[in-house]
């Protein structure tokens, strides 16, 4: 029998799952498109802000935010790895309780932490009725240091980031490596050795991967820099349009510093293509070495200090003011700051995971290099700090506001949709990873069973991969609401008139010099935060045992 | 050959496929015809396309060219996509994908969605009784022996009634001391359904017990067909002969 030879593209055009495609096609575009419209809108002509911006502002936002990225990244590396490699290679005392309280100042955002800190050292914090209590015949004594400098907000940033590069090494060095490590061990190299030669390149992927996310929410902060005075881009991007007026500067401003978060990504990728070993035998933890003595002590301190330093004495702190201050701050509207905030971490939590489930079945139907581009533009904004994403939304709702001919209404801008729409397009990736990862788990026979039973891809998908997926998809949007309720600077740009949440006021009453009025709605948002690092945590504790 | 003579079950028509950057069709120019209640055995090395060519009847896969009839209905060709919800055949995978969240009734009753709840009842209760099964309605997958198992999967596939089923390597996943028993558990049931099966297999005693006609892929193209017995005794090359070789041993 003839045939006739047709092209084969013919037959996947028609074979092609159309909606699925065109859906995540569509939302894909739609994720990107206030992070491209930033580099497509710092191309137009400069705003009248700019000229000044460049000759008085520009080389000063360059040097605080490069010192910034060197100074936390490089200290949160030194803690992040050493704390992770002390915890999994050595036996002291308080070991057991100490690997999973390293994790904790990852619930405590770094511009809380900031002003707690700020408020401390001043002349009636703790700290100096302290020293006058202990310090004798100084009772009347004021110590005029200044705290308010780039050198601490630094060292808050890696005292509150550094689990980001603790928690990947700690599990490659706990799952992966264990093996290779008693190996180098039984070949007589001392201790100090074995780290230097096998478990940092070991674990250097780890703690690129791992710094990369401290450098990016460095770059992403407004709340500590704002507070202790000190001008970033971040400052700069908030300075052009508020104050300024100019959003063109802004987004110029915030071009350049997408550039700055793009050659950190080029570099992370690099240096992990460079670097990729295998960890041969997989298998269990390495037997660790018993420390005794003055040693066992002393690593127990140096793995005391960062909890101490970036959770508990903040949170003790934020308790004490709470107690004083909950009487009077805690009142209907103080619950209505945390409905404002719960409703929209909800619902972004909600539509970023249902974005996500769109997205990852659509590449399992149609798996080409078209729909998996499309997801890896929709996850972009999870790299791109808020202020540029917010400045980037704002450009989009203004010019359709302003293409709907409304010179008096403002139909997206300053609305909360456009608020909860910026929330999804930042924090996707933490929706679209697990829910990627758990689809990859089901894996596609289930999904091709269903469809040989009679099933189409949407039957399927309520009555396999929902039911399958339940805890993932209410694990990945309790990660999304954790971010969103922590997260300030875009939402201080994108809120609607007089709309606050539990962050934007925090940080404004810590701004008008009433940190003890804020430490109510700031030990909420940190309670919540902690609640998740801790189940995350012993999760991700579970996982690394099953791992074969 | 009369005019009335009804459609054959399935004919496979110069079926080729090549996977994206291999260089080489997975399965080239394949020819097939399978006869209504016949049982073929598609066989080979691994890596000879077996498993492609079973996809791409169940519409899994797209071929690049040719086409697929079954009962006379053409499901896929130059004009023509059937997707593999709407094609009415059954299939078994390999490693069974049962439902692991729905228990061994649902399993059995979900692609009967169409059907009224009695009727859907009544029906999974006759495939779980063929399967010999019965009583074991509320367990979940993870509950069953590897042979209760894959007759799950082959009373789920057989319950639509569907006019071709499928098996892919349906004993890999199975210990040796149970396939002797499982096999002719399945060559029965086989018989009993009367549906025509296209299965895949590397095992010679498999075909042996099971299928009619067997058809020996390699490198994506088909070498011989013929009943087991004749490939057995005459296998013509050394292909051929290497696979049925362990018979004799």
């Amino acid at each position: 029998m003839e045939i006739a030879l047709r092209p084969g593209w013919r037959l996947t055009l028609r074979t092609l799952p159309w909606g699925w495609t065109a859906t995540a096609l569509l939302l894909a575009g739609l994720l990107a498109l206030p992070v491209l419209t930033v580099p497509l809108g710092a191309l137009a002509p400069a705003g009248p802000a700019w000229t000044h911006v460049v000759e008085t502002l520009l080389p000063r936002y360059f040097g605080n935010t490069l010192y910034l990225l060197l100074a936390s990244g490089a200290l949160a590396l030194v803690i992040g790895a050493g704390t992770a490699w002390l915890v999994t290679m050595c036996e002291f005392p308080g070991r057991r309780h100490l690997r999973w309280a390293l994790a904790l100042p990852l619930a405590v955002p770094a511009y809380m932490a900031a002003y707690v800190y700020a408020a401390m050292g001043d002349v009636t914090g703790p700290l100096q009725k302290l020293l006058r209590a202990v310090l004798p015949g100084n009772a009347d004594a004021v110590y005029y240091w200044n705290l308010m400098r780039i050198e601490v907000v630094a060292v808050i940033f890696a005292l509150v980031l550094y689990p980001y590069v603790y928690l990947p090494c700690r599990a490659l060095l706990a799952s992966r490596a264990g093996r290779t490590l008693e190996a180098a061990r039984m070949l007589g190299r001392g201790h100090f050795a074995v780290f230097r030669t096998i478990g940092l390149p070991l674990a250097r992927p780890a703690m690129a991967g791992g710094l990369a996310l401290v450098l990016m929410e460095v770059i992403n902060d407004y709340g500590a820099v704002k507070y202790y005075g000190v001008q970033t881009f971040t400052t700069g991007i908030f300075r052009a349009w508020f104050t300024l007026g100019d959003l063109d500067t802004a987004v110029r401003l915030a071009g350049i510093l997408m550039l700055v978060v793009f050659t950190l990504l080029v570099a992370e990728r690099w240096q992990r293509g460079s670097a990729r070993y295998a960890a041969s035998g997989a298998g269990a933890q390495a037997t660790p070495y018993p420390l005794r003595g003055a040693g066992a002590w002393l690593a127990a301190l140096c793995c005391t200090l960062p909890v101490l330093l970036g959770f508990l004495i903040p949170v003790l702190q934020l308790i004490a003011w709470t107690v004083q201050t909950a009487p009077a701050v805690v009142d209907a509207a103080f619950l209505r700051l945390t409905l404002n905030s719960l409703g929209l971490a909800a619902a972004a939590g909600v539509l970023a995971v249902a974005v996500a489930l769109v997205l990852g079945y659509a590449c399992r139907l149609d798996p080409t290099r078209i729909t998996r581009g499309a997801t890896r533009l929709a996850v972009l904004g999870y790299s791109v700090p808020g202020a540029v994403i917010a400045v980037g939304m704002l450009t989009i709702t203004l010019s359709v506001d302003r293409g709907l001919g409304g010179t008096t209404t403002l139909w997206l801008t300053g609305t909360l949709g456009a608020l909860i729409a910026a929330y999804v397009v930042r924090f996707m990736a933490v929706a679209y990873l697990p829910v990627d990862a758990g689809l990859e788990r089901i894996g596609p026979r289930l999904t091709e069973a269903s469809r040989m039973l009679g099933a189409r891809p949407w039957r399927t998908l309520w009555r396999i991969e929902l039911p399958l997926l339940k805890g993932t998809l209410v694990a990945a949007a309790t990660l999304v609401v954790i971010d969103v309720l922590k997260e300030l600077p875009l939402t201080l740009i994108l809120r609607p008139f007089n709309f606050d949440t539990l962050a934007t006021r925090a940080f404004q009453l810590a701004s008008d010099e009433q940190v003890a009025q804020s430490a109510p709605a700031a030990l909420l948002v940190i309670a919540c935060a902690t609640a998740v690092v801790l189940l995350l945590h012993s999760s991700v504790d579970r996982g690394s045992h099953r791992e074969p | 050959m009369s005019p009335e003579r009804p459609a054959p079950a399935l004919a496979i028509r110069g079926i080729s496929k090549r996977y994206p950057g291999t260089g080489r069709d997975a399965v080239h120019d394949v020819e097939l015809t399978l006869n209504h209640g016949e049982v073929v055995a598609v066989v080979g090395q691994s890596g000879c396309g077996k498993t492609t060519l079973l996809r791409i009847v169940a519409g899994l896969e797209v071929p690049d060219r040719g086409r697929v009839e079954v009962d006379g209905r053409t499901l896929v060709d130059a004009g023509v996509w059937v997707p593999p919800e709407r094609r009415g055949i059954g299939l078994v995978f390999q490693e069974f994908a049962l439902f692991p969240h729905l228990t061994v009734e649902q399993n059995v009753a979900y692609g009967l969605h169409h059907l009224p709840r009695a009727e859907r009842r009544a029906r999974t209760g006759d495939m779980l009784s063929l399967v010999e099964l019965a009583g074991l309605e509320g367990r979940y997958p993870h509950q069953l022996s590897g042979g209760q198992q894959q007759r799950v999967a082959l009373a789920r596939a057989l319950a639509p009634a569907p006019k071709l089923l499928l098996l892919d390597e349906p004993f890999s996943n199975l210990d040796t001391p149970l396939k002797a028993t499982v096999r002719a558990q399945l060559a029965g049931l086989l018989r009993q359904a009367g549906v025509p099966a296209l299965l895949v297999v590397h095992d010679v005693e498999d075909v042996m017990a099971l299928a009619d006609r067997v058809a020996v892929l390699r490198e994506g193209r088909i070498v011989r067909e013929g009943a087991p017995h004749e490939l057995r005794d005459a296998p013509g090359d050394t292909y051929v002969a290497r696979f049925f070789d362990t018979v004799r041993a």
